[in-house]
């Protein structure tokens, strides 16, 4: 609805983003929200109301705090483990600077915990794209921009759904991109899987898997 | 128990009619096929060309459209030539329709894409729209029609065609109901679906699993990437997709294809749309 594209293709250009919202666009999103939020509450505490499910969800694939502090985990999956990590609040830049956003942290580091994140980080998410929606400001959508600084060094961080991506952006004398790194949050996270599925039956290698919802392109695809 | 009996009678039957009923709506800001009016170009005008991040446009000059397109070289001869628009390398990013200034380049929603030649996706002076996709051959129809098993090769993309192939499978789309299915080994299957551009990495595993399917064997590149590399065109980590490794029976091009030019193009491979 924004942009034309289920994955955001177009909206962010450098200097601004692609498209612009009117309030009839914004009332449009606002109503596929409350369809989207009826249908997710319906469909997700079922889960919580299915024993079978909670059975193989509960103590399955569990990722201590400490591990998760040894292996440099980020996102959700660390949030699940009890680690305060968000970028958001770490790392704060743009609209975050301003906005407060509950962190959800679950704790108890297996399968549960981490899908019941990511449902509080649903719940989050919802509150937080309808303030914005209600409240968003008038400005330029693009401003124009100049060629890049010579010999710069950049580093940026930013949450992305599954933790934080890391860009890192280095150009040589005369202003071109001579290196562009992109370290996914993914390439972070790998490890926490594989210390998961210690000791777990290999029935419960998909459960796992997903409750981490990695990306192998993001890794090493 | 209740709870999804409740569950159930909340969520209701929820599967499309189509292709018995209309398609669903789709964005009005998707980037569906493009329209090219070259006659409008200005004249030397190439900002299009310029700002196409995989090469995907090219222009024809007129000597080269006489030779090449006959009478309809001829008529283009006089102008700044013919519009060449390879949708296969395109990403639909919309750039150049924003930066033409006279509307010659829009993109429209329309959501037929598929083709089964790679020079089909040629847009141009001769052939403004791409030749969509007619079914198999009658043997490999007889066999696939009623029952196609892919096996999906994510080769080292985003995993946006990915998702949008995998969305498909949804009870909203329900892809089982032409039976086309994903299966867990190249053995299973009757031929690969690709998507990404085939990095380095992939390259071994792609050409593995193309040979453990059996014949007869079919591919459907799905998205920029598989088609032509996508943006990593030329990237040494890359292969350019897989158009330049195996045979293609399917291309869907996008970036990604939505997932409805995704079910269109499956569907008139199997002769069930047209």
């Amino acid at each position: 609805m924004l942009c034309g594209s289920r994955f955001g293709r177009g909206m962010i250009r450098p200097g601004g983003v692609g498209f612009d919202v009117d309030t009839a666009r914004i009332d449009a999103l606002l109503h596929q929200l409350d369809l989207a939020e009826k249908d997710a509450h319906v469909a997700i505490n079922l889960l919580w109301d299915t024993p079978s499910v909670m059975a193989r969800f509960e103590g399955t694939g569990p990722l201590s705090r400490q591990a998760a502090i040894d292996l440099g985990i980020v996102g959700p999956a660390a949030r699940a483990s009890g680690l305060q990590r968000d970028i958001r609040q770490d790392q704060p830049c743009g609209l975050f600077r301003f906005v407060h956003l509950p962190m959800a942290v679950v704790g108890t580091g297996a399968v549960f915990a981490r899908a019941y994140t990511r449902w509080m980080e649903i719940l989050h998410s919802l509150r937080f794209v309808r303030e914005q929606l209600r409240a968003m400001p008038a400005g330029v959508r693009q401003v124009p921009y100049g060629p890049l600084a010579p010999a710069g060094f950049v580093v940026t961080l930013n949450e992305g759904w599954r933790g934080e991506v890391c860009h890192v952006a280095i150009t040589d004398e005369e202003g071109r991109f001579s290196r562009y790194k992109i370290v996914d949050a993914s390439f972070r996270n790998w490890s926490g899987l594989a210390y998961a599925l210690r000791g777990q039956q290999i029935s419960d290698f998909p459960l796992c898997n997903k409750s981490f919802n990695l990306s192998y392109c993001g890794f090493d695809l | 128990m209740l709870k999804i009996l409740q569950a159930r009678l909340q969520q209701g039957h929820r599967t499309m009619r189509y292709p018995a009923g209309p398609p669903p709506e789709l964005p009005d800001r998707l980037r569906g096929h493009p329209v090219i009016d070259a006659g409008k170009c200005p004249e030397g005008c190439r900002l299009c060309a310029e700002s196409c991040p995989t090469k995907a446009i090219s222009f024809v000059d007129g000597e080269l459209g006489g030779q090449l397109g006959g009478q309809l070289g001829g008529q283009l001869a006089g102008n700044s030539g013919g519009l060449r628009l390879d949708l296969g390398r395109c990403l639909f990013c919309g750039d150049c329709a924003a930066l033409c200034p006279t509307k010659a380049l829009a993109f429209t929603p329309e959501h037929r894409l598929a083709t089964r030649r790679r020079e089909d996706l040629s847009l141009g002076p001769g052939l403004p729209q791409v030749r969509l996709a007619e079914a198999l051959e009658p043997r490999l129809l007889g066999l696939f029609g009623r029952s196609l098993k892919l096996r999906q090769v994510s080769a080292g993309g985003c995993n946006a065609c990915e998702a949008d192939v995998n969305v498909l499978g949804t009870v909203g789309w329900d892809l089982g109901r032409f039976s086309i299915q994903f299966v867990a080994a190249p053995r299973h299957a009757d031929g690969l679906l690709i998507t990404g551009p085939v990095t380095q990495n992939m390259l071994l595993a792609l050409k593995k699993t193309f040979a453990a399917v059996p014949e007869p064997k079919i591919v459907i590149a799905v998205g920029a990437c598989a088609i032509a590399g996508g943006p990593y065109l030329g990237h040494a980590q890359a292969c350019d997709g897989a158009g330049a490794l195996l045979p293609v029976d399917l291309y869907i091009p996008g970036c990604p294809p939505h997932p409805l030019t995704i079910l269109d193009g499956l569907l008139r491979l199997l002769g069930r749309v047209t």
